[in-house]
């Protein structure tokens, strides 16, 4: 076995992690192993003082170096607290929640919370998320 | 109201420049850059030529109507995320070292192309890096494989 090859958990263990929009996540606290094939099956994020861990399956990682692991995808919790705009961009609202689709990245619905009522917005109408989100749709179709 | 014009259509598609003052700008991104200060027409085109606003951290900016991409009702869409606001981003090399924060950056002429950036590390010496160099830029600057990995 030549140990030039492999990297051990104290190489991965308190590395930071980089997400795909070059932001950082926090720092990796835990290593899952598979039980069947002792394969690594994630990492698991701190995220900072007082806040939940983030469990990052491997397949979402793009690639592990001396200073940092690089993700390939950003993370949805990150969307939660963004403006909403639509396709002509007035401000629609801010995301309170996030509904996920059964497995993966991927967003099902984002929801906006306001005192006449939630807002659900289906992923089919999201046109990009950057620093906010951009709808492709314009305010008044959507509320209808 | 009485209108007196020649052609009619002339009067569609238009609004008031004191419906402009206040918008919230936002970039391509969806950052929030300020609200509409001011509105510059030309004397001659008697067209919008570009509007001031404010960002609450690098203070007035002008942007050109040629970077303007849509005006809403509530919004002014810029075409362009400025480059201006990468500044004090984190820049950081391919394998994920950090060397510092963007602290000035260079533009061809006023245009929105970045053309260097000056980076700054504390106790470090300061360096710059090109547009070449960089390999994604997001909420930090990424650079490309081999570029600066030996500062």
């Amino acid at each position: 076995m030549n140990k030039n090859n492999y990297l051990t958990s104290d190489d991965i263990l308190g590395r930071e992690v980089i997400d795909s929009n070059g932001s950082f996540i926090g720092v990796i606290e835990t290593l899952y192993i598979d039980k069947k094939n002792l394969r690594i099956a994630g990492i698991g994020v701190d995220k900072g003082f007082l806040r939940r861990e983030i469990v990052i399956g491997s397949r979402y990682i793009e690639k592990i170096t001396p200073h940092a692991v690089f993700l390939n995808i950003r993370p949805a919790y990150k969307i939660k607290g963004m403006v909403i705009y639509d396709s002509k961009g007035s401000k629609v609202g801010n995301v309170s929640s996030i509904e996920m689709a059964k497995r993966g990245n991927k967003v099902k619905n984002l929801i906006i919370s306001k005192l006449t009522g939630n807002i659900i917005i289906s992923s089919d109408y999201i046109n990009k998320i950057e620093k906010s989100v951009f709808l492709n749709i314009c305010k008044e179709k959507l509320i209808k | 109201m009485e209108e007196i014009i020649k052609d009619k259509s002339l009067m569609e598609h238009t609004r008031s420049v004191k419906e402009l003052l206040g918008l919230r700008v936002l970039s391509r991104s969806g950052e929030k850059i300020g609200a509409v200060k001011d509105v510059r027409y030309s004397l001659r085109a008697m067209n919008i030529k570009g509007i001031f606003t404010r960002h609450p951290k690098i203070g007035n900016l002008y942007i050109g109507s040629d970077y303007i991409e849509i005006i809403s009702k509530d919004s002014i869409l810029l075409s362009i995320d400025p480059a201006i606001l990468n500044m004090n981003k984190k820049v950081i090399t391919h394998q994920g070292k950090v060397l510092g924060k963007v602290k000035k950056i260079e533009r061809v002429g006023n245009t929105n192309i970045i053309s260097k950036m000056h980076i700054r590390r504390f106790l470090h010496k300061a360096f710059v890096i090109k547009l070449s160099d960089i390999g994604n830029n997001g909420d930090s600057i990424i650079l490309k494989e081999g570029r600066h990995e030996q500062k």
